[in-house]
């Protein structure tokens, strides 16, 4: 039985914890990171409870947090530029929300940085993004606003010469809370491959990432994303994709561990003609829970998107996909389709999904489909009637599953880590 | 080689195999025929080990050991190999890759190290060149992709690498035009060596035009009605099932 917990008291915690951020303005970040641990442990990675947490209110609390996001903090806005050769080149360390490290950029990639971001970071994407309205609308930007601690933006200018890939290495090494934010602005024309490595060092921390990203005329930003986590931390992605004209978008994602992921996503196709990938495969093990909550949104005719979710799932694990199309009026011509296939490995782990098209339009073609399954009994018998003994053949059935998103990612390097990562 | 003994199966409760006998020794080939439903497909899957068939009565001895108890696993490590009638498509596997496994489990079975890769690639292209394959069945994954005819080569290439002492190919010849029901016969007398006993479960003549069989079984409604030579699988080409079933 799911044990349904009260929003309000959930929505109290936090806000306790902010007021508790608040009031010591980060001169002591460690405890107070430590006690939004403690709050959230508590009150929400109760393993009865992954329905409460699965439509847990975010922006409820959020849009709450907004009256705490008045105060006054120092906001900097630094250009960086420091070496380390310690680190990959054309790669950015970022430790427990923080910048830590970043290493020779190419010449076509900015980044800037905020720190001790209050409200004023707002109107720092807001500057970049110009999309003023819909910021204010977006209750991740508060939640940034009050509590984060690190604000990057990568600008990245179109180049005669490929752009090499950038490494973005996402570190959680302490307990508590971290809040990276991550905005790519690729300008007209300009392409590039982003490998994120997001792990952790300990146990009880809670990673809430946002990827913000806009994609100019032209543009193209492929994002490969691993998260391998062996402790029982908690990761919220909140990320936030523009896509404009003839542009494309293609995100690849790998999740394996943690204790509780979820992963809000939403795509807008603003303008004809662009494309949008989103492959993603989860492995989820003992009582973790995994959600993703995904809307599409084609406002523009002539747009494709795809999407393509694998879900694997063991033991008393948990994992729901809700995803949404919207088709607004006007985007004639659009092509869309989503599946989603879980694959049990246990009687006791549980999927749910929820797909949701929205169709204002007339001309479209839009698909959708669901498959729950177990490792079909005729390919073990087959692989095992070669000699193959059972695990080995498990093994090579689970990879199969998993190719074709694997097979999706751009970083040949990543493939092999999944495939790797996927040994059972 | 293989001995069978009053075997009974049932497979979702209703009994298919009804009291088979069989013995077959080292070298022999037997053809076994029968109408639609006799219960062939099952023999093949009860001697391999399909989970879904759950022997009721009975023994299949192999090299002197009672298998029924063993895992399919096990009993192709023993040297007994399946040729499906439909084989299963598995993506993201490399052809090669799997072979390469499939190779060094038996290796590793029979206490020898693993082939070294320069070996394997000689091998494979040796076993290419006898069943008359192209360098198409290397590189893509297990059996997707490929048409009726070439995955029926692919279960003959596989048996030409493993090497199994029995292999008992399930309705191998089906879904094969002529052309292809050519290559793929040509192709099994080529990997099959004196050493080796074959099964081949049949419902035509004519893979028994180019391997010819020391013995031809009749299977109908789970027993064998009637054995004899390849003259047999004649008169049942130009009688049918009718004379021996009513």
């Amino acid at each position: 039985m799911v044990e349904m917990v009260n929003e309000n008291e959930l929505v109290d915690l936090f806000l306790n914890e902010h007021k508790a951020l608040s009031d010591s303005i980060l001169n002591d970040y460690k405890s107070i990171t430590e006690f939004a641990w403690e709050q959230f442990s508590k009150s929400s990675l109760d393993l009865n409870r992954a329905e409460s947490w699965r439509y847990f209110p975010f922006s409820k609390l959020l849009n709450s947090l907004k009256d705490y996001a008045n105060y006054e903090a120092p906001t900097k806005i630094v250009e960086v530029g420091e070496e380390d050769s310690e680190v990959a080149n054309n790669s950015i360390k970022i430790v427990s929300g923080c910048l830590d490290k970043i290493n020779q950029l190419n010449d076509n990639i900015e980044v800037t940085q905020t720190r001790y971001a209050d409200k004023n970071l707002v109107n720092f994407f807001d500057h970049f993004f110009k999309h003023e309205q819909e910021s204010a609308k977006n209750p991740l930007v508060f939640l940034n606003g009050s509590l984060s601690t690190s604000a990057i933006l990568i600008n990245v200018k179109p180049s005669e010469e490929k752009i090499p890939t950038l490494k973005i290495n996402l570190l959680s090494n302490e307990p508590g809370v971290s809040w990276p934010m991550i905005g790519f602005n690729i300008l007209e024309k300009a392409s590039l491959n982003v490998e994120i490595h997001v792990n952790s060092e300990d146990d009880k921390s809670l990673l809430i990432g946002n990827f913000f990203a806009k994609i100019k005329t032209q543009g193209e930003l492929n994002i490969d994303i691993i998260q391998c986590d062996n402790h029982s931390n908690g990761i919220i992605f909140q990320n936030r994709f523009v896509v404009e004209n003839a542009a494309h978008l293609k995100l690849n994602g790998f999740c394996r561990g943690g204790q509780f992921n979820r992963f809000d996503t939403e795509i807008l196709m603003t303008n004809e003609n662009s494309n949008v990938d989103v492959n993603f495969l989860s492995l989820t093990k003992g009582n973790s829970q995994q959600h993703h909550f995904i809307n599409m949104s084609h406002d523009a005719p002539n747009c494709n998107s795809s999407q393509l979710f694998r879900n694997l799932l063991f033991d008393k694990s948990n994992v729901s996909v809700d995803g949404t199309v919207l088709v607004q009026k006007g985007a004639s011509q659009t092509f869309s389709e989503q599946l989603i296939n879980n694959l049990f490995f246990s009687e006791e782990a549980k999927a749910s999904t929820k797909p949701n098209l929205q169709i204002l339009n007339d001309d479209v073609k839009c698909n959708h489909g669901v498959t729950f399954g177990q490792l079909e009994e005729e390919s073990l018998f087959y692989l095992k009637s070669r000699g193959l003994p059972e695990e080995l053949a498990i093994d090579l059935l689970t990879k199969s599953f998993a190719s074709e998103v694997i097979e999706k990612f751009h970083s040949e390097e990543m493939k092999t880590e999944i495939k790797k990562l996927l040994e059972l | 080689m293989l001995v069978i003994k009053d075997l009974h199966a049932n497979v979702d409760g209703v009994e298919v195999l009804k009291g088979i006998n069989l013995n077959i020794k080292k070298g022999e080939v037997h053809a076994i025929m029968g109408p639609n439903g006799s219960g062939k497909s099952t023999l093949s899957k009860v001697v391999s080990g399909h989970p879904d068939y759950e022997v009721t009565q009975g023994s299949v001895v192999y090299k002197d050991e009672d298998i029924l108890s063993f895992d399919p696993s096990d009993r192709a490590l023993k040297g007994i190999f399946m040729g499906f009638q439909y084989p299963v498509e598995i993506p993201g596997v490399n052809n090669e890759e799997f072979l390469k496994m499939a190779l060094n489990a038996k290796r590793l079975y029979q206490g020898k190290d693993e082939i070294s890769p320069e070996d394997f690639n000689k091998l494979l292209e040796e076993k290419l060149d006898l069943i008359k394959a192209g360098g198409k069945f290397k590189n893509r994954y297990l059996n997707v992709g490929l048409s009726g005819g070439e995955k029926k080569k692919n279960e003959i290439l596989q048996l030409a690498i493993l090497e199994p002492d029995l292999a008992i190919l399930d309705e191998t010849d089906s879904g094969l035009d002529i052309d292809a029901l050519k290559v793929v016969a040509n192709g099994i007398k080529e990997v099959i060596s004196k050493d080796q006993s074959l099964i081949l479960i049949t419902h035509y003549q004519r893979l028994l035009d180019y391997i010819q069989p020391d013995y031809v079984h009749v299977l109908s409604d789970g027993k064998i009605i009637k054995s004899g030579d390849k003259t047999l699988a004649m008169k049942l080409e130009e009688q049918g099932y009718d004379w021996l079933v009513n």
